[in-house]
């Protein structure tokens, strides 16, 4: 995969997260409000990076989707947790990708830190981790 | 784009040494090609190029010896304290299939005679199982920031997003290990 693929592939997913922490922020209360908030302010942040990357390179950013499909019903904490989880996990996916593909050691190191920011914010949601974050199947 | 990103000096080192290498088989082949002028018949089996040198080796084997020195010190925590068993349970089998995936981006089999793997010291554990817990968190995130620069000193992209999951797993276990995020 070419950078700019992965930094298109990345961005896409940033555009999902922003969008299901907004639904896990509707839901969450209480104590999780603020970790649902912090979350919901990183993707923002990093959608906004990886879009100045790629207008940087000369290519213009995949925009967000009209919508998106949930994959899972989210009415309850729990599944709020849930989707959040699956979220991090997806983003893991990309971001690995974008460790491979990066052309640069600014960029792997930056895809590389991100990588673990998911695998530990996914790990605060879910409790758990797996042992490959990015490289096993995202669920 | 080029797909290998940094490790500037050594990498560098090792470019040179390549350039030479070649230098060496082109010189080789040339003299090769000499002799042949006379009408005798070509030698049967060309010679072999040179193995390349992998330039990953030393990335690979510091990532290999982190991850059995963790496996380690959970063994040895788990003898001290066995109710601290299940707690780290997960991330033990976790240290293993790092150590699979790290040999799965092996580009050669080990050369023989490096024999079997090197037995680690079993390390001190402390009596208190909060403390033996608290020195298990703190290996593992050292072990995170490791692998994050051993995965911008890989030349192989492959090998580098490896090294950066083994090392975002090591994160996740050193804030699931403090009880929370």
């Amino acid at each position: 995969m070419s950078e700019v693929a992965a930094l298109q592939a990345a961005l896409a997913g940033e555009h999902a997260c922003v969008f299901g922490y907004g639904v896990v922020g509707g839901v969450l209360a209480g104590d999780e409000e603020e970790p649902a908030g912090a979350a919901f302010d990183t993707h923002r942040r990093r959608r906004d990076d990886l879009a100045r990357l790629l207008r940087d390179s000369g290519t213009e950013p995949v925009a967000a989707l009209p919508g998106y499909t949930l994959p899972l019903p989210v009415r309850t904490a729990a599944e709020a947790r849930e989707l959040a989880g699956l979220l991090e996990a997806r983003q893991a996916v990309l971001l690995a990708e974008l460790v491979a593909a990066a052309g640069t050691s600014t960029l792997r190191a930056t895809a590389a830190r991100w990588l673990a920011d998911a695998a530990v914010r996914g790990a605060s949601w879910s409790g758990a981790v797996t042992a490959l974050p990015g490289l096993d199947p995202a669920p | 784009m080029p797909a290998q990103p940094p490790a500037p000096s050594r990498r560098s080192a090792l470019i040179g040494g390549c350039a030479g290498l070649i230098g060496l088989v082109g010189t080789g082949l040339g003299a090769a090609a000499c002799s042949r002028g006379g009408g005798e018949p070509p030698p049967s089996d060309p010679p072999s190029p040179a193995p390349v040198p992998d330039p990953d080796a030393g990335v690979r084997e510091s990532a290999r010896r982190a991850e059995e020195a963790l496996i380690a010190l959970h063994a040895a925590t788990v003898v001290r304290h066995p109710g601290l068993g299940p707690t780290l349970a997960p991330a033990t089998g976790h240290h293993r299939r790092h150590l699979d995936a790290l040999a799965g981006t092996t580009r050669r089999p080990a050369a023989s005679g490096t024999g079997p793997t090197t037995t680690t010291t079993p390390p001190g554990v402390p009596d208190d199982p909060a403390a033996a817990l608290t020195a298990v968190r703190d290996a593992e995130a050292d072990a995170a920031a490791e692998r994050l620069l051993d995965c911008l000193a890989s030349t192989d992209p492959g090998l580098a997003a490896v090294l950066a999951s083994v090392g975002a797993a090591e994160a996740a276990h050193a804030a699931l290990l403090a009880g929370g995020p």
